[in-house]
């Protein structure tokens, strides 16, 4: 198998000496991105109401589009004319593009998976359509992403069809011989593996080992956050972990449970994307450092504290310190009635995710992560142990991190 | 203490006044202290606010990205329907402007009701403003409103007109609407300004009631839309209280024909304008000072952008021929791989960032981000449309500018095509019997009777 072209490099800082938590600084072609990160999810080129000044802002440097919109919304041939989805949001950052797979399965009914490809029906006409490895990859190409994502295998974790899972995660395997075929630009755009094998340990070594033949540039862990148990994530991460490579990026697809980070990141993951943060923040909830508060409840419509205290972001800081000063109450009237609102709160919470991961990188390179971890399940749960997720107990006690020990 | 001084008044063309005999324009240029701090240049415009935003524009937004040095804010966005619960608002320690982060740049003004509003079903009574919360109907008590002006420290308050809920009422309603608008002015008056000095000038008190008297909300009082002789009592009613007052307020422009001389020092709020740069043009000729912009909201969510200035550009009238069009539909599919700015040479957040391609992408794909752009953008066009007016007004060439600018541009704005944000139950009145106004997002491909995704 031919070395892969890379058209980033990947600097490791820092590892915890306790766990597996890494932090690193990989460069893209539109600058560097400080590991472990959290990678807002602007699906259809557009963060959900906020501009790319104050995604920006926020600290951002790394965001998703997801191809499959794109390819749908504006079409690969207005992508073609404007030149790529950077010109497109004019967004001088990097971008991460998915393989447009996830979307054929969640979004439609009427997904159908073959050697070939998904086929589906287009949602503008009925038309029957296929989406396959070569395809995806010439989309990736004209909207231009820094990293793009091999087509897929996609199936539930949930499943209980083995063969099926067994089937998927080989195909995963030939898609991404295809992928690195039809993959145009490797020397400016980076092509990253997704390992497959649902919940089945010995089916994930397999792919790890079958995907790390292929050197792309970047590994990410696929199928997971799709229901399954916790533990059983946490098992999957923690297996996939221990065979990579140290010395590339490592990404945890559809992960974005502040609780979820902060135990990945022991478990040695890098880089996590969900788009449950800016979906929740339009529901009018709040992720904050003591969990999630749905401000549309009754109860805070007169609680005039900011979103989070502890929050350093635009919408937190109060007016004294430069910031905007906002309430929980002003959010609790504005949530579902102006779109302002949801800009709000979306906001504070990619920042507060971006901070969370900003902070683990700080404690990591401290080499104090164990502390951090703790600190912070401790504030979730007020230090009460017993409140502690069991799965997340576990999964860090495998990583030598005790969260029950004071 | 909040004092308006005229600056200049346009002079009326030699040539024009050779034509109309006797025209004079009232178009004028002032500058509006408020006793916070605030200098306003008019003619100006306001932003309507819906909830307490610029309806598209965080905070941080309209702070880094417009020039809009004042809002008009309704008290009804803060009022729940439930009359067990006091409102948030009302217990809130600090004040409005505190509530719903307004940056410092700009003055705060309170109303009573949105404007333009929708007509409540139920008609006002002596004690009771009828206005719709997000949830529906109910009774504002006069008394309430008063007293949340006291804390909520806007830097100017409108006085509420007792307005009919038919175009043309009857003598006894007529009457109703004179006595109650002078009740209901007075109490604001009376609370305003207790404790300061009964005359309200405050010019011969000791420093002590002065300082007290320079933190006053400026009180503008409405006028009535009625015709001069049907609301005389009202105005006379003004022109013996003018001392207390600081500007008057109006939703048709024939009010404006109303005030009585003695009036014609205070500024003067439109605050209903819905036809756009045309109509504040001919409000700006018969001397209106402040405009609340509510046509700029009503583009942004079709999609429209706006394009339009006031030069002294020279303009050649050749019969209505090649006329340019106010703004643009960015719907429009011919935008889809446009990589120009809305507007060329402007200056705002959006065309120095961001293409036509992208905005017509965003609304195509329903991203909020669409009207965020487009807001921005289109409260910079009027920002600079106002700055040419009163440019046009110091430099001696406003006659020749409105005249340009009614040669030079198509009087209709376009008509959008495409779906705004979703309509919330604030925003329209429901009739009975009509269609779902939102359609449903999502769909099934294969079927109607399963839901997708």
């Amino acid at each position: 198998m031919a070395q892969q072209k890379a058209a980033l490099s990947f600097d490791l800082i820092a590892k915890c000496s306790v766990s597996r938590a890494r932090a690193s600084t990989m460069t893209l072609p539109h600058g560097p991105v400080e590991l472990p990160m959290f990678m807002p999810v602007a699906t259809q080129a557009s963060l959900k109401g906020l501009t790319p000044e104050q995604l920006e802002s926020l600290g951002c440097r790394l965001c998703l589009n997801n191809t499959y919109h794109l390819g749908l919304k504006p079409g690969q041939a207005t992508l073609d004319a404007v030149g790529g989805a950077h010109r497109l949001q004019s967004w001088n950052h990097n971008i991460l593009t998915d393989s447009g797979g996830f979307q054929m399965v969640s979004l439609l009914k009427l997904a159908k998976i073959t050697e070939e490809g998904v086929r589906f029906l287009s949602p503008h006409d009925g038309s029957p359509m296929l989406l396959t490895p070569e395809h995806s990859m010439s989309l990736q190409n004209s909207i231009g992403s820094d990293i793009m994502m091999q087509l897929d295998d996609v199936i539930a974790t949930t499943s209980p069809d083995k063969e099926r899972i067994v089937e998927a995660m080989h195909r995963s395997v030939r898609w991404l011989d295809r992928c690195i075929e039809a993959h145009k630009y490797p020397e400016k755009q980076n092509l990253f593996c997704i390992i497959q094998g649902g919940l089945d340990l010995e089916l994930r070594r397999e792919c790890v080992k079958e995907m790390v033949k292929r050197d792309t540039p970047g590994i990410a862990i696929g199928g997971l956050s799709g229901g399954e148990e916790k533990a059983k994530y946490c098992a999957v991460v923690r297996t996939c972990t221990e065979m990579l490579p140290d010395m590339k990026p490592r990404y945890v697809m559809g992960v974005g449970y502040p609780e979820d980070l902060v135990v990945s990141v022991a478990l040695g993951a890098d880089m996590f994307d969900c788009v449950w943060p800016t979906r929740t923040a339009r529901f009018g909830n709040a992720v904050t450092s003591r969990g999630t508060l749905n401000l549309r409840h009754a109860s805070y419509a007169a609680d005039f504290s900011p979103v989070d205290e502890d929050c350093d972001c635009p919408c937190c800081r109060s007016k004294e310190n430069g910031g905007l000063g906002v309430t929980k109450a002003y959010i609790h009237h504005l949530t579902g009635k102006e779109t302002a609102g949801a800009h709000i709160l979306t906001m504070h919470n990619v920042y507060y995710l971006l901070d969370l991961m900003r902070n683990a990188r700080q404690a990591i390179i401290a080499d104090a992560y164990p502390s951090f971890v703790k600190e912070f399940f401790g504030k979730i749960y007020k230090y009460d142990t017993a409140e502690y997720p069991i799965w997340a107990v576990d999964a860090l006690k495998t990583v030598g991190i005790d969260l029950t020990e004071a | 203490m909040n004092t308006f001084r005229v600056l200049k008044t346009a002079v009326t063309d030699v040539a024009a006044t050779t034509t109309q005999p006797g025209a004079t324009t009232a178009a004028r240029t002032g500058v509006l202290n408020l006793s916070k701090g605030f200098t306003v240049q008019t003619p100006n415009f306001l932003a309507p606010t819906s909830r307490g935003v610029v309806p598209h524009i965080s905070p941080d937004n309209f702070e880094r990205n417009t020039g809009v040095e004042g809002v008009f804010v309704a008290l009804e966005d803060f009022i729940e329907k439930a009359p067990q619960r006091i409102p948030p608002l009302y217990t809130y320690p600090s004040t409005l402007r505190s509530f719903i982060s307004l940056p410092s740049s700009a003055f705060l003004l309170l109303s009573a009701r949105r404007s333009p509003n929708i007509t409540c079903p139920k008609a006002n009574s002596d004690a009771n403003l009828s206005i719709l919360t997000s949830v529906g109907f109910r009774d504002l008590p006069i008394k309430d409103y008063v007293s949340a002006v006291i804390r909520l420290e806007p830097d100017i308050v409108l006085g509420i007109a007792d307005i009919a809920n038919t175009v043309s009422p009857g003598k006894n309603r007529v009457q109703k609407m004179v006595n109650r608008t002078v009740k209901w002015l007075d109490e604001l008056l009376g609370s305003v300004y207790a404790g300061g000095s009964s005359s309200g000038g405050g010019d011969n008190n000791s420093t002590d009631e002065k300082d007290t008297v320079k933190k006053l909300p400026a009180v503008f009082a409405p006028i009535l839309p009625l015709e001069k002789e049907r609301q005389r009592f009202y105005l006379s009613h003004l022109v013996e209280n003018v001392e207390k007052l600081s500007g008057l307020v109006f939703t048709t422009n024939e009010s404006v024909d109303v005030v009585p001389e003695e009036l014609a020092g205070l500024p003067k709020l439109q605050s209903d304008v819905v036809g756009g740069p045309h109509q504040v043009l001919e409000m700006v000729e018969r001397g209106v000072d402040l405009f609340n912009v509510g046509f700029v909201g009503t583009m942004t969510d079709a999609g429209i952008a706006l394009h339009f200035s006031f030069s002294a550009d020279e303009v050649m009238d050749n019969g209505g021929k090649d006329k340019l069009d106010l703004a643009t539909d960015m719907w429009d599919v011919k935008f889809a791989t446009d990589l120009s700015p809305l507007e060329e040479g402007c200056d705002c957040y959006t065309c120095k960032t961001h293409h036509k391609a992208y905005i017509r992408h965003c609304l195509e794909a329903k991203e909020m981000t669409a009207w965020v752009l487009l807001q921005i953008h289109n409260l910079k066009v009027v920002e600079r449309f106002f700055g040419g007016v009163r440019r046009s007004i110091e430099e001696g060439w406003w006659e020749k500018g409105r005249s340009g600018f009614e040669v030079k541009y198509t009087r209709e704005m376009p008509v959008g095509t495409g779906l705004g944000p979703r309509l919330r139950g604030y925003q329209y009145k429901s009739v009975g019997g009509e269609g779902k106004l939102n359609e449903p997002a999502y769909r099934s491909l294969d079927s109607g009777d399963e839901d997708g995704l």
